[in-house]
């Protein structure tokens, strides 16, 4: 029962995780129709911004240092819209999601230049690596603040979505920009807002990231991203709903595969849940809440 | 009041539109009529900026608004319903009139005019919170009007709104047009099918193969029977 209950929360917080990431990928994709590769170099990004916050102004405390992730990954994700995908935003898809590449290169190789390929500590967040006791179970503060984290992000977002002029117009927009500009609502406005919220989401994930791995690479983008794009992908590329159901999908599978399979095999968990995604998208193409496409209908 | 002046719109090699002129006074009711592929919606959408001009200007209330994005000439006071309503599918009736309303920020006034709308049309009252998709043709594009005249517009430019919809909901939606002259709002509305929309506008255009063919009184097109034989497929006086 208590192990029953630890790997519950494990499921929980790594879904969180995913969830968080692969909701960033899908409301820039919903709204402009951009796969953004460069997503988990953002947490590359708030990692970096950690560490030299803290190495360099000396700032160790967590409350400082909290903030300068999750708002360090704001601001290059509105920087990067701005400087890189607004540009050839007219381009056809594919030029946008070579930019996204690019992007992620240039970001990876910045960080070997001028910060080495070694990884960098970041000051440990004391209180987010205390365990909690309830009866005779230990739970990570980490997880426990993850997943009420993740909870009340998806929330928020759904309030949003659902409220505010500017929500209710990024909705519109994922099937139909030219009537949404109809309305009088900027494009550029709508494009804004999604990256930055798609960067408070990657924000978000890189505190708990960086909780848990205390140190940052120029590399560490890679994986959250591709496990993001999985989730994505399962819950159907660009419905909100599907990712946050895919990342807990993928998040809830990975442990299960962890406890069940036999230690020999363990090492081959992303092979069967590869084969998994792969058997699910032979018999459902779009995903779980995915639409089919309908060609010819985005303008 | 609207003034475009030798509008021409290409697709790559393909010239939709040549060398196109049109204006509209303050408080007319004007169509523009032609035969399917004649370039009507091509130069609707360029007048309002979701494509782009190969050439010519357009002026509103005495200003060169040519440079403008959509967005502005939105602001400015003109607006659009385009062809096949385009309603928000997935949104509800209100969330597609807020979205109307996007460039307003006077409260009470959106609520009024969303009353006002709600009176009009009780179908939208009796669907209000539902997704818009649920709806048919013709209660579509009643959203569709409503939601455009939430932005308060000064010019409305309606596409085939009669497309695809019964007589009976056509005579309604034109009734409707009529009424908005004394709001106030100037139109100009896009039609294929002229015999219905000759019966209220003022004044007409006819396009056909990219270029205007007739611009004039709704009469004086009456009595021109070739134009209206050749290009509309009625029968002239």
């Amino acid at each position: 029962m208590d192990y029953l209950l630890q790997q519950s929360m494990n499921a929980l917080s790594l879904g969180g995780e995913y969830a968080l990431l692969a909701l960033g990928l899908a409301i820039v994709f919903s709204v402009m129709g951009l796969v953004n590769f460069a997503h988990g170099d953002l947490i590359t990004v708030g990692g970096y911004a950690m560490f030299l916050t803290a190495a360099w102004l000396g700032l160790t405390n967590p409350v400082m240092l909290l903030p300068v992730g999750v708002f360090s990954v704001v601001l290059f994700a509105m920087f990067l819209e701005r400087v890189a995908f607004k540009p050839v935003r007219g381009a056809p898809p594919t030029t946008g999601m070579l930019m996204a590449f690019g992007i992620s290169i240039l970001i990876q190789n910045l960080a070997l230049i001028f910060v080495g390929t070694r990884p960098k500590a970041v000051p440990t967040m004391d209180f987010l690596m205390t365990n909690i006791t309830i009866g005779s179970v230990r739970i990570p503060m980490v997880q426990i603040l993850e997943t009420a984290v993740t909870a009340i992000a998806i929330i928020l977002l759904v309030v949003f979505l659902r409220r505010t002029t500017i929500g209710i117009a990024m909705r519109a927009a994922a099937r139909d920009v030219a009537t949404v500009r109809l309305m009088g609502v900027r494009a550029d406005r709508v494009v804004a807002a999604a990256f930055a919220i798609s960067g408070l989401l990657a924000g978000l994930a890189t505190i708990f990231i960086m909780a848990r791995r205390g140190a940052v690479d120029p590399f560490m983008g890679f994986t959250p991203v591709l496990k993001a794009f999985v989730a994505a992908v399962i819950g159907g590329f660009g419905s909100l709903p599907g990712a946050v159901i895919g990342g807990f999908a993928l998040g809830i599978a990975e442990i299960m595969l962890q406890v069940v399979l036999p230690s020999e095999i363990a090492g081959f968990r992303d092979a069967f849940i590869f084969t998994a995604v792969g058997v699910l998208l032979l018999v459902r193409p779009q995903g779980i809440l995915g639409q089919r496409p309908d060609f010819g209908e985005k303008s | 009041m609207f003034k475009a002046e030798n509008i021409s719109v290409s697709y790559g090699p393909i010239r939709a539109v040549r060398d196109v002129s049109l204006d509209v006074a303050e408080g007319e009711i004007v169509t523009l009529l032609g035969p399917n592929g004649a370039g009507k919606s091509s130069l609707i959408s360029a007048l309002i900026g979701l494509v782009p001009r190969a050439g010519g200007r357009v002026v509103f209330r005495g200003e060169d608004v040519s440079a403008l994005p959509t967005e502005s000439l939105v602001r400015q006071g003109i607006t659009v319903t385009p062809e096949g309503r385009r309603v928000f599918a997935d949104l509800t009736v209100a969330e597609n009139l807020r979205l109307g309303a996007a460039t307003r920020a006077d409260r009470d006034g959106i609520a009024e005019d969303t009353e006002k709308f709600l009176d009009m049309f009780p179908i939208l009252r009796e669907r209000y919170h539902a997704a818009a998709k649920y709806m048919s043709g013709g209660e579509q594009q009643m959203l569709a009007i409503s939601r455009s005249l939430m932005s308060r517009p000064k010019l409305l430019m309606l596409d085939e709104p009669s497309l695809g919809l019964a007589p009976r909901i056509v005579d309604q939606i034109f009734e409707f047009l009529v009424r908005l002259r004394d709001w106030g709002v100037t139109i100009l509305v896009v039609e294929q099918n002229a015999g219905d929309v000759l019966e209220f506008a003022d004044r007409a255009y006819v396009l056909a193969s990219g270029s205007m063919q007739f611009a004039g009184t709704t009469e004086a097109l009456r009595e021109s029977g070739d134009i209206m034989e050749i290009y509309l497929g009625l029968e002239g006086h």
